[in-house]
């Protein structure tokens, strides 16, 4: 009961029309960029990050929240119409959503996958309202250790649902640790690091390194090539799904969104991997699985489904804990903290309005979103059209902006470029960005969990191995560490066929 | 030589020089980790990573990814090449040129010269947006960018 009455609370927070304008202009913002290619929800994200700075914290995690969701929704839409996912959780759409618009059926294409996400983030929402209080109670009694192992799981886990290589992931987290003690030790004050450069005492801010090796790098990767996109010239018209569409899909969107929450709420899981399980499984209980791929509209609704659920509950760990699942949730954490606000259980309690205002507002901007997406779509096809040519020299801009108004210094420009250059060098050489900036942000925070700790047992490292909690995250993340030893075994292989 | 083979040799070195610099801080003990003791760890792991992916990669039979091939791709040096000197030169002038008029010269060079555009286009482009950019950060969102010799 205590529940409806928070969330019955936490509507009226998140219904206050300043909030309501935030959670519009992020759901929006959000659209956009996940219908532009080559600029996915991170980079935006980190962009819009120092536009936040001046707004209250429940707007900021409102808009920021918006932008996240609607880049999903966004990104949709050029699966289906252009065969080009906006953002890498789309991926999986193309498959039959594209073969779906050529067969001219766009329309119920894009109107399932609205749906299918709107009724999958509906019941997200909820089911996060219910588990996070839940969640809240025992963090409660997590010390150090626990918080230590729970990194350590967190980032193996990443590293485990890497693409290609599990040791080069495992590279980049390290060397994004690495990256995470630059500047003045907090215990002891010495500077590591820092080749004596003041700029540097603070640390490497995650805002210039996210924006360095997502925007950055990814405009360098695509201005290498000649690009070309061809807008499907297809006259969208009846998106509402029929009978026999919906009878078809609603056992997939209700599939999918069970799987995708589950694998959100996981450390390191999220909307990519979720979107890919969730298709495999629906082939798998499909009567007619060799028509995958032909156009069939089960494929375009569970994947949709799947990475608005795993959306949702991707915010599980981060709000109740403080432990960021993913990059996405690595930046809000930054935002949380650069408000002033310390992530973790205590801010639930401390903080409701906050809290549960930022949970209905996901519901809120879900329902904009179902409004916005579908009349608008033609205006959406629109922006697809701006020549890229043009377009880049726009999304470089923002990048500076927003990095240089961070503290209104120019070092953050040329960290900003140094890290785009190396992560358009390490992209070239087949490494992946995701590991190392989860590194960087739960790095410091791991170094001081894990100095805590051993203070704690006066220097015993047996502290993380009796502590029934920690051992048994600690025994998970060893676990997925030595699984891709055994050959043949790994799901991450079907994975890499099915992105074939 | 396969990509890897170079990715194992350049991260090996890079853990090297981690390891040098983290002998400079103070280390601590086991018991009592001192600054040094995080770094200097992540320098050994990362280390043996690089050889554990050194050893596979040679092991592993498969046709693997050529160094020379990443090198060789069908890949536009030069536009990149213009696109990040534009980039460091936005950052280095910035305090000087102010945004602004930066700001137009910036916009107007990447769209003339990386994909080149018709002049007309990228005048009109790099006038939209530079203003444009101008009202909504300086003067809607007060977000009081440098004004340089023009002092706007």
């Amino acid at each position: 009961m205590e529940t409806i009455q928070q969330i019955l609370y936490g509507f009226s927070v998140a219904l206050e029309p300043i909030n309501l304008l935030f959670c519009f202009l992020g759901a929006v913002a959000g659209t956009l960029v996940g219908v532009l290619p080559g600029l996915g929800p991170t980079a935006a994200m980190a962009m819009l990050l120092p536009v936040t700075f001046g707004i209250p914290p429940t707007g900021a995690l409102i808009m920021l929240a918006g932008i996240y969701y609607g880049a999903q929704y966004g990104g949709s839409t050029t699966s289906i119409l252009v065969n080009i996912p906006g953002e890498a959780a789309s991926v999986v759409t193309c498959l039959d959503g594209y073969q779906m618009a050529r067969q001219g059926r766009a329309g119920p294409a894009l109107g399932i996958s609205a749906f299918g996400s709107f009724i999958a983030g509906t019941i997200g929402v909820l089911a996060l309202s219910f588990v996070a209080p839940a969640l809240v109670d025992a963090a409660l009694s997590f010390g150090p250790p626990e918080y230590f192992a729970l990194m350590c799981l967190g980032l193996t886990v990443l590293t485990f649902l890497a693409h290609g290589s599990m040791i080069k992931a495992l590279m980049m987290a390290v060397l994004g640790l690495f990256f995470g003690t630059v500047g003045i030790d907090p215990i002891t004050g010495v500077q590591r690091f820092t080749f004596g450069k003041t700029d540097l005492m603070e640390g490497i801010g995650m805002v210039q390194i996210a924006m360095g090796m997502f925007g950055i790098a990814e405009i360098l990767s695509t201005i290498e090539q000649t690009i070309k996109i061809s807008v499907f010239e297809t006259k969208v018209k009846g998106l509402f799904p029929n009978l026999e569409d919906w009878k078809r899909s609603i056992g997939a969107i209700l599939r999918g969104t069970g799987i995708g929450f589950f694998l959100g709420i996981l450390p390191g899981g999220g909307a990519v991997i979720s979107s890919f399980a969730s298709y495999a499984v629906e082939k798998r209980v499909s009567k007619h699985p060799e028509k995958f791929g032909t156009g069939v509209i089960e494929g375009v609704a569970a994947p949709e489904a799947a990475n608005n659920a795993a959306a949702q509950g991707a915010f599980i760990p981060m709000i109740t804990l403080g432990i960021p699942s993913n990059v996405v949730m690595a930046l809000l954490l930054g935002a949380l903290m650069i408000h002033g606000l310390t992530p973790g259980p205590l801010l639930m309690t401390q903080h409701p309005d906050l809290f549960w205002g930022f949970i209905t507002s996901m519901y809120i901007g879900n329902v904009m979103l179902l409004i916005l997406n579908l009349p608008l779509i033609p205006m959406w096809v629109k922006f697809l059209k701006v020549p890229y040519p043009i377009l880049f020299p726009f999304i470089l801009l923002f990048c500076l902006i927003g990095v240089y108004t961070i503290n209104n210094n120019v070092f953050d420009i040329y960290l900003m470029i140094f890290f785009g250059i190396f992560g358009y060098l390490v992209r070239k050489l087949h490494f992946e960005a995701a590991p190392l900036i989860l590194a960087v942000v739960l790095g410091p925070m791991m170094e001081k969990a894990l100095r805590q700790s051993l203070t704690m047992s006066k220097g015993d490292f047996s502290i993380f191995f009796v502590r029934p909690i920690s051992v048994v995250l600690l025994g998970v993340a060893i676990l997925l560490l030595l699984l891709p030893m055994i050959p043949r075994a790994s799901t991450r292989e079907k994975i890499a066929k099915l992105e074939e | 030589m396969k990509t890897d083979q170079f990715n194992g040799v350049l991260f090996l070195l890079i853990s090297v020089l981690i390891c040098m610099g983290s002998l400079r801080l103070p280390y601590g003990n086991v018991h009592n980790p001192g600054p040094g003791f995080l770094p200097f760890w992540l320098g050994v792991i990362l280390g043996l990573l690089s050889i554990i992916l050194l050893i596979t990669t040679m092991l592993r039979r498969k046709e693997a990814m050529l160094f020379r091939q990443v090198l060789t791709e069908k890949i536009r040096w030069g536009k990149v090449l213009i696109a990040l000197v534009t980039l460091i030169l936005y950052g280095v002038l910035l305090e000087y040129v102010g945004f602004l008029l930066l700001t137009f010269f910036f916009l107007g060079c990447l769209i003339r010269f990386v994909d080149p555009q018709p002049w007309k286009k990228v005048i009109g482009w790099a006038l939209v947006g530079s203003v444009g950019a101008y009202l909504i950060f300086e003067v809607w969102m007060k977000l009081r960018l440098p004004g340089g010799f023009l002092g706007v």
